[in-house]
């Protein structure tokens, strides 16, 4: 079965997304006085709002060293806890956690805050966008107590035949892959994670897709790109693992 | 230029940006710029990559944050759980950490404790919700009640938990006291005849 029979049907069962973002970043500084206007005017639906704080720490020979802190930016949460908002002076970001929904609830989301935004950032000043997709895999253990990476994913480490009765502890490999038009890379973060249930392994394949290229400047157009990034992302997860992995979604 | 060299008249302030959250750090950024001509590009910003806090809360925002971390901790693992389960789980969290409801002796619910009940309650896929409570240390309790017949459990951190089985015989009621890891307390229950209590 090829990648991409698989996006056109049912989503998983249950769906290894922990976490999904769609990001927006900015060619120029956003001020903070624009960010908290937005947090002012999101307060309904994201109750609990916190500063992003950046500290600075400066010296020179001659005088010293110099502190201090700045806000540069909000962290929003919904009430429910399920969406969350990161709107630093550099870029805006909408997070789904799980349970995950849809690639179209997430899109229609981003865009609709971006609408709102719009309204009180004069400037649309879009240097890229990027979406992150997050993914737990968590596999039952075998009867040694471990796995076969290899029967689950196709993207990892070779461990050596002489080592495979030790455990495995940790491990963590990123990659980079570029399109071959140059209009988007992804960066792929592949790793161990802290097992979520008992007698199972997890694993982490963190994949980020972030634009290269030029967009296009007009928002319906730019949003419409910003859709055609679905199908990369997607067909780079499935190619990332195996029959065996979509059974435990399922 | 070695440290020794620098002229302590004429050098350039250095500075320095702490901390350093994955989304602005170089991970990203120099595995992405390994062309020398092509822009820094930051990643997607991720939840754990931002340290974000209000200077001073108040009880209803330090509430608020217990019930949202533990639903996202919750989250984290909803995919191995039916709907239903976070529907009643979220709706007991707000009853426990409301704060009209708010007494002196009242607890959040510690973070480790939470984690290993959602870890056994996935482990031994019991059909029953459980009445959910709060010790005084911050430990979710959950009670399973089947008059005559209850399960009380205390979840403490590191998937080990304490319990006490309440069993009605036919001269007496009988208390089981039981402590262990959760993964051994699906048998114990099997065992003393108790399934049924939480549903499998």
């Amino acid at each position: 079965m090829t990648s991409s029979e698989h996006i056109t049907q049912t989503p998983y069962k249950k769906p290894p997304i922990v976490e999904a973002v769609l990001a927006i970043h900015f060619f120029e500084s956003v001020p903070v006085k624009v960010i908290d206007t937005f947090a002012a005017k999101k307060k309904r639906g994201f109750p609990r709002s916190e500063d992003i704080i950046e500290m600075t720490f400066a010296t020179n020979l001659k005088d010293s060293h110099k502190n201090s802190s700045a806000k540069v930016g909000i962290k929003l949460t919904s009430a429910d806890g399920s969406r969350v908002i990161i709107f630093k002076h550099d870029q805006f970001a909408l997070i789904h956690l799980a349970p995950y929904t849809d690639w179209d609830s997430l899109y229609n989301e981003t865009r609709d805050h971006w609408e709102s935004l719009t309204k009180i950032l004069k400037h649309r000043n879009i240097s890229y966008f990027s979406t992150r997709y997050v993914n737990r895999v968590d596999i039952p253990v075998e009867g040694d107590g471990g796995i076969d990476l290899q029967k689950y994913f196709n993207i990892g480490i070779t461990i050596p035949p002489t080592a495979k009765s030790l455990l495995l502890e940790h491990f963590t490999t990123a990659t980079t892959l570029m399109a071959p038009d140059g209009s988007y890379r992804f960066l792929i973060q592949f790793s161990k994670a802290p097992p979520a249930l008992i007698d199972c392994m997890s694993f982490s394949v963190d994949i980020d897709l972030i634009t290269s290229g030029a967009h296009p400047k007009r928002d319906g157009e730019a949003w419409e790109f910003v859709k055609s990034l679905r199908q990369a992302k997607n067909d780079l997860f499935e190619a990332c693992i195996t029959e065996e992995t979509r059974k435990l979604f399922e | 230029m070695s440290a020794t060299q620098i002229d302590a008249g004429t050098a350039a302030p250095q500075t320095f940006v702490i901390p350093t959250p994955v989304a602005t750090r170089s991970l990203g950024a120099s595995l992405l710029t390994s062309e020398a001509e092509k822009p820094i590009r930051k990643n997607s910003p991720r939840i754990a990559d931002v340290t974000a806090s209000t200077a001073v809360l108040s009880l209803e925002e330090s509430l608020f944050d217990n019930a949202a971390n533990l639903k996202i901790a919750f989250a984290a693992i909803a995919m191995h759980l039916s709907p239903d389960w976070r529907r009643v789980i979220f709706k007991q969290l707000d009853r426990l950490l409301d704060s009209a409801s708010w007494e002196e002796d009242s607890a959040l619910i510690a973070f480790p404790p939470f984690i290993t009940f959602l870890r056994f309650v996935i482990y031994a896929a019991p059909t029953r919700f459980p009445s959910l409570g709060v010790s005084p240390k911050g430990h979710i309790l959950a009670a399973w009640l089947c008059p005559p017949q209850q399960i009380a459990v205390e979840f403490l951190e590191a998937d080990k938990a304490v319990a006490t089985f309440s069993i009605q015989t036919a001269r007496s009621r009988e208390v089981i006291a039981w402590r262990g890891h959760v993964a051994d307390l699906k048998d114990f229950i099997q065992r003393n005849g108790l399934g049924d209590c939480v549903g499998n």
